[in-house]
Formats: structure tokens, sequence, C-alpha cells
């Protein structure tokens, strides 16, 4: 569907094969500086990857490589099973939009959207109906003779993606692409670029540090983290599922709870918890040995406040500090003697701050995983 | 908040004139007043209104030179900016570390005496000097240099080059080399890149440092006048001849103030196609 759209009723050569792996990953700057370190990543074809990360956290850095735009220090890059490392930018055919745009500012959109085509010396008279349809794909069918200062951000934001697609490019980069647009707009955005994955069917790398970004949009999230892959996974497996503390932080709110392993059998940890209960928790297969200090990860909407003491699974005793209703769910701060817990409700509960309740939590709904790893930096809630 | 907390703001419309004022009397005594002078004067000498220009007007040596003068300057700037933009690109592109060194090795010359400079091309050019002792070695004779147009042209392009090299240099460290990156990703070779979108980019500044290159030179003199023969003079040699060797002051006002209004026609032109440029861009 998204070739013919595109103005080509042939499908996609099948000697471009979209899917990329990058193997052994290194990149330093200088002598010292180093960016990316032993990054393996494969994203299949037609899959919506997202590198996710703090600033800092080399994820731009790969999408660079990735594009040629910079030479990696070692390792390689491959599409389908071609070695592409040392391939120019210009002779990737991937398409690539960056978080300014980078629209051609003394162009037309229609001249902007042709450029691609003008450099693959399509000729002219088939420009005009790709640039048409390529525009009409992202929903700007009457800007074609409107300079990029005459354009919203977000009107920016679609010549960019009708540039980048224009020329039905084996692989889109996207370098936090909505991070200049206002939440509203970012959210429609969000919609739109989904579908225009969907419809296109082209590989889509997308950089964000925003966790909610990355677990709305991607099939799969890859959590960098100091020039490392801390995790690869489903937006689910990464939640719910967390390798390290990082992750389990970075990726929404985690309450976490000192414990020790006392016994793993396959996929669940028999733990100590630092104030005394024990448990069976689930956990990762070759992550946990007997006698190591793990943490239990509960996000809060697992919690449940009680007005009691129920002496049975996974309980803590404390007193609410903060109450506070954000226009879905009702946030708990709830002082308890392993420091504050955060706990969610979608309902508002008889308990007030001040008042002295219980929290209460199943373990099948507990997370173990190594202690030691570092957590992520306050997010914004 | 009480009247007092808020100060007064420093720079009041009156304050300002009041600390210009020394310098808009320098502008007056130095600039406004000789020249309305000299269009007055110009104008009124000899017999009839404006005897002065029309006796210049018809001088074929007059527009020589006049023209002369006028495409000197056009070489020169072409020629700096050929030379003046890789530069500025060179330093803009080079390792952090290095690029004070490089930036230096511009400006020191631009801070060096005017004179000094052209004398050192003069040891250059001058009969038995370094170009006719490199001949020497490979069997030429003398090669006459000195006091010919080349010699003209190298002198003051050395010495305008700097004028050009720094703001060009400002420019392309304000480009958004991400344009660039997108141009390649989207399959613009590093040709169609420059060509059809850095150099488009970068016009209005190169536009602009370029037109200063050429009223600068427009106006030249020392160059000229020391490496220069007088086959090879410009409007400024000729207005100077006609202070000091002919003592006719007024028509020596006319041919400056003829030089001035190329100037100011100059500038009108390259302003104009500056704003289209701009407009483009905005």
């Amino acid at each position: 569907m998204g070739s013919h759209i595109l103005g080509l009723q042939e499908s996609r050569a099948p000697s471009a094969p979209s899917g990329l792996t990058v193997r052994g990953l290194h990149k330093t700057y200088g002598q010292d500086v180093q960016a990316l370190h032993d990054v393996d990543l494969h994203a299949g074809e037609g899959e919506f990857v997202t590198l996710l990360g703090p600033s800092g956290s080399g994820k731009t850095t790969l999408l660079m490589l990735i594009g040629g735009f910079d030479t990696p220090t070692r390792g390689t890059i491959f599409q389908g099973s071609a070695d592409i490392t040392a391939v120019p930018p210009e002779r990737r055919n991937f398409g690539v939009v960056f978080q300014n745009y980078a629209l051609f500012p003394h162009m037309t959109v229609r001249r902007n959207v042709a450029y691609p085509l003008a450099a693959r010396r399509v000729a002219r008279a088939k420009r005009e109906g790709r640039v048409k349809d390529a525009l009409s794909l992202v929903g700007l069918e009457d800007m074609e003779d409107r300079r990029p200062a005459e354009l919203s951000g977000g009107q920016q934001q679609r010549v960019a993606l009708a540039r980048a697609l224009v020329y039905q490019p084996s692989v889109l980069l996207l370098d936090e692409p909505l991070g200049a647009l206002d939440r509203s707009l970012r959210e429609r955005m969000q919609t739109e670029l989904q579908r225009l994955h969907k419809q296109t069917g082209v590989t889509f790398l997308y950089v964000t540090h925003d966790q909610e970004e990355a677990l709305t949009m991607s099939d799969r999230i890859a959590v960098l983290r100091l020039g490392q892959i801390e995790q690869v996974g489903t937006p689910q497996d990464l939640y719910e599922r967390p390798a390290t503390e990082f992750v389990a932080t970075f990726l929404g709110l985690a309450n976490r709870f000192h414990c020790r392993v006392l016994q793993v059998r396959r996929g669940v940890a028999e733990i100590q918890l630092s104030f005394g209960a024990r448990a069976a928790i689930p956990c990762a297969d070759n992550t946990l040995r007997p006698g190591m200090a793990a943490l239990v990860v509960v996000r809060p909407e697992e919690l449940v406040i009680a007005d009691s003491e129920a002496q049975d699974g996974l309980e803590l005793q404390g007193s609410i500090e903060e109450v506070a209703f954000t226009g879905t769910i009702w946030r708990y701060r709830v002082r308890t003697r392993e420091g504050v817990v955060q706990a969610h409700s979608i309902c508002r509960l008889e308990a007030a701050a001040g008042d002295a309740i219980w929290i209460r939590w199943s373990a099948r709904d507990s997370w173990a995983i190594p202690a030691g790893s570092a957590p992520a930096e306050p997010a914004s809630p | 908040m009480t009247a007092r907390a808020r100060r007064a703001p420093m720079y009041t419309p009156g304050r300002v004139f009041v600390m210009l004022l020394p310098f808009l009397a320098v502008l007056a005594i130095g600039f406004a007043l000789p020249l309305v002078k000299a269009v007055g004067d110009s104008l009124s000498a000899g017999d009839g209104f404006a005897a002065s220009y029309s006796a210049l007007l018809d001088d074929p040596v007059f527009w020589d030179i006049l023209l002369r003068t006028i495409r000197t300057a056009a070489l020169i700037s072409v020629i700096c900016v050929v030379i003046g933009y890789p530069t500025a690109e060179l330093i803009a592109g080079a390792p952090a570390r290095v690029r004070p060194v490089l930036l230096a090795l511009v400006i020191v010359p631009f801070w060096s005496s005017v004179v000094a400079r052209t004398y050192g091309w003069f040891g250059v050019f001058v009969k038995d000097g370094v170009i006719d002792s490199v001949a020497g070695l490979f069997g030429g004779g003398p090669q006459r240099m000195l006091y010919s147009e080349l010699a003209v042209v190298v002198g003051m392009v050395h010495v305008l080059l700097p004028i050009l090299v720094l703001p060009l240099y400002a420019a392309v460290r304000n480009y958004d080399e991400r344009l660039s990156l997108a141009s390649l990703s989207l399959g613009g070779g590093r040709m169609r890149t420059l060509f059809l979108v850095k150099l488009p980019v970068l016009a209005p500044s190169i536009l602009a440092a370029t037109t200063g290159i050429f009223v600068i030179a427009l106006g030249f003199f020392v160059t000229p006048a020391l490496l220069g023969g007088p086959d090879s003079q410009l409007m400024s040699n000729l207005v100077s001849q006609q202070v000091l060797q002919r003592y006719d002051l007024p028509r020596a006002q006319a041919m400056s103030i003829v030089l001035l209004l190329a100037a100011l026609a100059a500038l009108a032109l390259s302003a104009g196609a500056y704003n289209l440029l701009k407009r483009r861009l905005a």
C-alpha cells in the first residue's frame, strides 16, 4: 500500500533488504571520550525500533553512525547481509529526519521534497507527481509554493517527513523529530508517525529521550546508557521485566525494595525482603544467584492501599505524605520504613494525607533484578 | 513595589545624545563638513555650474582610470572570494586546538601596517627581488613585475583578504551543518550539497563580505601607489596627483565625488541583492 501511495506500483526492490544490524560498534572521540561501547542491535525489515536514553547516552551518535555521517572506531553495520560501514551517506538510501528538520530555507516546499528526486536524476515530469503523492501522504497538499519559514513547526515536520520518504528509502532515521513541538501537537504527530510507518512499511529507527513516546510508538525499544545498550525489548518487556534498575526507573516510576536472594528456580527467585517478608518473585533467567543482593521492582499501579493489615503476602505499613490528582489517576506518596513509596489508584481512596495505612502488593506483579546498577536520574514524573 | 525600587533606564535618548557628542563632532568636522564643502566647491568652480564635472566627463583618461578602478576592484573581490571562502571553511573545520592558530595567521597581518605589507611585496616584485632570483635559478631573466597591474592586484588581494575571511569564517561557523547532512542523506553528492545547499544559504554573507572588499578596493591608495606604474594607477592615485602635482583641487574633488557615487551605487546594488537573497532564506 505504501508503495502505491508513493506513486510506484512496483514493490520494493528485493535486492535491498531493509533489515539493519549493528555489530560490536565502538565510537571514541579523541583520546578518551567513549561515546559508544560495543553496541549490538538489530532492526527487522519494517520494524519500528526506538533508541531511548538520557542525553549523553550515545543514542544520537549511534543514529549518526548508522546514517553514515560519521565512521565507527570499530564494529560493523549491515543492511541485510551487506556490510555498509564504509558506504557514504548519499549512497545508503536512508531517509533522515533531524530534530530541527533541516529543511533547505532557500527552497520552496516543492523543491525541498523534489530535492532527493533531482539528486537521483528522476525525470522532471515524474517528480511533480511523486512530490504531490509524498505531500498528500503527510497531509500537506496545498503548501507546495511556501517556504519553510512560512510554515508552522508541525508543518515543517511533515515536509521533512515527505522529503525523507519521497524516494522510498529502505530505512528512516528519526533524531528526536518531535522534540521541538508542543505537547498536543507531539501527541498528534506520534499517531501520524505510526500511521506513516504502517502505510509505508519502511524500517523506522527513532531516537528519543521521552520514555512515553518510546512506549507508545515502538515495536521494540533499545535503552541506552553511557554508550552501551542496557536492554532491548518490546515496550511491555521493558516496563514489566526490566533488566536493570536503570531501565526500571527510566521507563516510568518504579518502587524498589532491597532484598536478598535465597534460592533461584526457573524464572522465580525466592527472596527475603529487608523488612523481613519472604516471597517468590518472577525474574529473568540467569540474572540472580543465591546470596546476591537484589531489588524487588513494583510499579505504582500494582500497589494497593488498605487501612488494615492483611497478614498474607507482601505489605508495608506507612503514612500518606501527599495526595495528587492528575486527571486520570490519584497519586499517593507514602512514607514507609523502606523509604518513600509511590502508589497510583484509578479511584479516590478514603485516605488523606497524614493517615496511617498499609500498602500491599502481590508477588506475581513484582519483578526481581540484581541490585547494584544505578537508577536513572529523577525523570519528569 | 515602590517607585524607588524601579531603576531609571540608564540610557535615555538624551543621555545617549550627550555621550555621542564627541563622536558626532569629529564626524561633522572630519567628514560631513569637508564632504559638503567638496561638493559645493566642485560644483561652483570654473565658469558655469558643475564645469569641473563636464570637463571630467569629457576626459578619456578619467574614464579609463575609472573603469580600470572598477574592473580591478571587481577582479580583486572575485579573487578574494575564491581564496577566502575555502580559507574560512578550512579554519571553521579545523580541530578546536588548531583554530586559534589559523585565525591568528589571518588576524596578525590584518593588524600590521598596510604600508609595511605592501613594501613586503615591493621586495618580492622589485628588480633582482625574490621573483627575479627564483626566475634566475631556472635561467629566466628579470620579470619586470613591479609597477604592473598584476603587482597591484596581488598586493591588494593580500591586504584585503583578512577583511573577507573573518566575516566569512563567522558565517561558516553559524551555518547549520545539519543542512549539509540532510542533503547528503537525501542522496545529494558533495558538489550538489555545496552548490545547491551550502553556498545558497551562505550567499547573503558572501555577498556582504565581498561588497565590503569591493568598496574598499575602489578607494584604495597605498598599494597601487607603491606597486603600480603609470598604467596601473587607480582613481585615488589620480585624485592625489591632481592635488599634489597639479594643484587642481576642484577637479580632484569632482573625481572623489564620482568615485563616492560609484561606491554608493555598488552598495545600493548589493543591498538590493542582499535583501532579495535574505527574503529567499527568511
